[in-house]
Parts: structure tokens; C-alpha cells; sequence
């Protein structure tokens, strides 16, 4: 498997899986008798950020430092990469103009504009991941 | 406009060529030995470009690498 190709596996399981548990913890804590202070919610947020970080830093560093450093992109991965990208893009879009242009309006809580953005940023990504594994596994053609 | 399916001898000049690895392939085309397996087994169609560097790579017209399925 490709370093790429792996990388985008390592980043779909970990975004999947820490906001598979960071959005439904952050909803379960609204409902908390009094409500969650400003440092548990940034907390959390950070926790699953902090996460995150390090998944990919640990990864990433795997590539830069190991023999998979020599193997440079070629066409067919830039292709996949470019079209992940270009769907990834339309996806982040649509939640830049529903968080940006719709929620301001109708939010109740701040901390709603900042999940709606986090959650368009991990489908985006979840997406663009999604595609450039598909584009390994099932290839790409015309 | 039926679909046909783009298909290539790659496989069989490799055979040909004293059993050439993809890698060795990959290698002297300019791309990785994955890619190679994937235009192999018909799950990525190459630029020209390295449509026409397998061909040199093997000695042959373009077209007896690459085709048209029947």
C-alpha cells in the first residue's frame, strides 16, 4: 500500500472515529444540569483536536522519516488526489454557505456556529479521504 | 455510443522482456510500481505521455501495447 493511499485510510478511520465520539459527547453535554462551562466545552473540543494532531502528525512522520520519503507523487496520484479534492471542495462550500450565511441568523449558541463549521470540515474531509482510497481500490478511468 | 473497454499486452511484454518487474517498469516509465498494477489490470488509464513511454519501453508500436477490446 501506497504511503498515500495509507494516509488517507489512517485520517478517514481517525476523523470517523474521534468525532464519531466528540459530536454526540458535546450534545450529551448540553443537556447537563447547570450547563457545561466555557473550559469543559473548549476542552473537549481540544481533546478531540489534540487527537487528531497527533493520528496524523505520528503518520506523517512515518512517511518523512522512513524509505517511503524517496517515492514522489505521479500522475496517478495526483489525479486521484485531484479529484478527491475538487468533490472535498464543493462539500466544504455548501457548509461555508449553510454556517456562514444561514446559521448566524437562526444560532442560538455560539458554540453552534463552531460545531456546524467543525462538523462541514470533517464531512469535507471525510469525503475527499473517502474518495482518494475508493480512487486507489477501485481505480480511475477516462 | 456503446462503451468498450480500453485494454493492454502489458502483462504478456513483461513476460517477454526477460519477466520485467513492474517495479523495473515503474522505474524506467516514471511512475510507481502501484501504478503500473493499475494500468495492468485495467483500473487506470496512463497519460499519453506514459502510454507512449511503456510502449518505448518495450520496443513496440503503441497500439500493440494498448487497444480497443474486441
Amino acid at each position: 500500500m501506497l504511503a498515500r493511499e495509507r494516509f488517507a485510510w489512517v485520517q478517514l478511520t481517525a476523523l470517523v472515529l474521534i468525532f464519531g465520539v466528540y459530536f454526540p459527547v458535546f450534545s450529551m453535554m448540553q443537556g447537563w444540569q447547570p450547563g457545561p462551562t466555557f473550559l469543559q466545552q473548549i476542552g473537549v473540543l481540544s481533546i478531540a483536536l489534540g487527537l487528531l494532531a497527533v493520528i496524523v502528525l505520528v503518520d506523517r512522520m512515518r512517511t518523512w522519516f522512513g524509505p517511503e520519503r524517496k517515492v514522489k507523487p505521479d500522475e496517478r496520484d495526483r489525479l486521484i488526489e485531484y479529484r478527491a479534492s475538487a468533490i472535498g471542495y464543493y462539500v466544504l462550500m455548501g457548509g461555508v454557505l449553510y454556517v456562514g450565511c444561514y446559521l448566524p441568523f437562526v444560532a442560538t449558541d455560539k458554540w453552534q456556529i463552531v460545531n456546524a463549521t467543525l462538523f462541514f470540515v470533517v464531512v469535507a474531509e471525510v469525503v475527499k479521504n473517502g474518495l482518494v482510497v475508493l480512487g486507489y481500490r477501485r481505480g480511475l478511468r477516462g | 455510443m456503446a462503451e468498450r473497454r480500453f485494454t493492454n499486452n502489458i502483462r504478456t511484454l513483461r513476460f517477454l522482456s526477460n519477466e520485467m518487474t513492474q517495479a523495473e517498469l515503474g522505474e524506467r516509465v516514471g511512475v510507481t510500481r502501484q501504478t503500473i498494477a493499475a494500468v495492468e489490470s485495467g483500473k487506470y488509464s496512463p497519460s499519453l505521455e506514459s502510454a507512449f513511454r511503456i510502449a518505448e519501453v518495450f520496443g513496440k508500436p503503441l497500439e500493440e501495447v494498448f487497444r480497443w477490446e474486441a
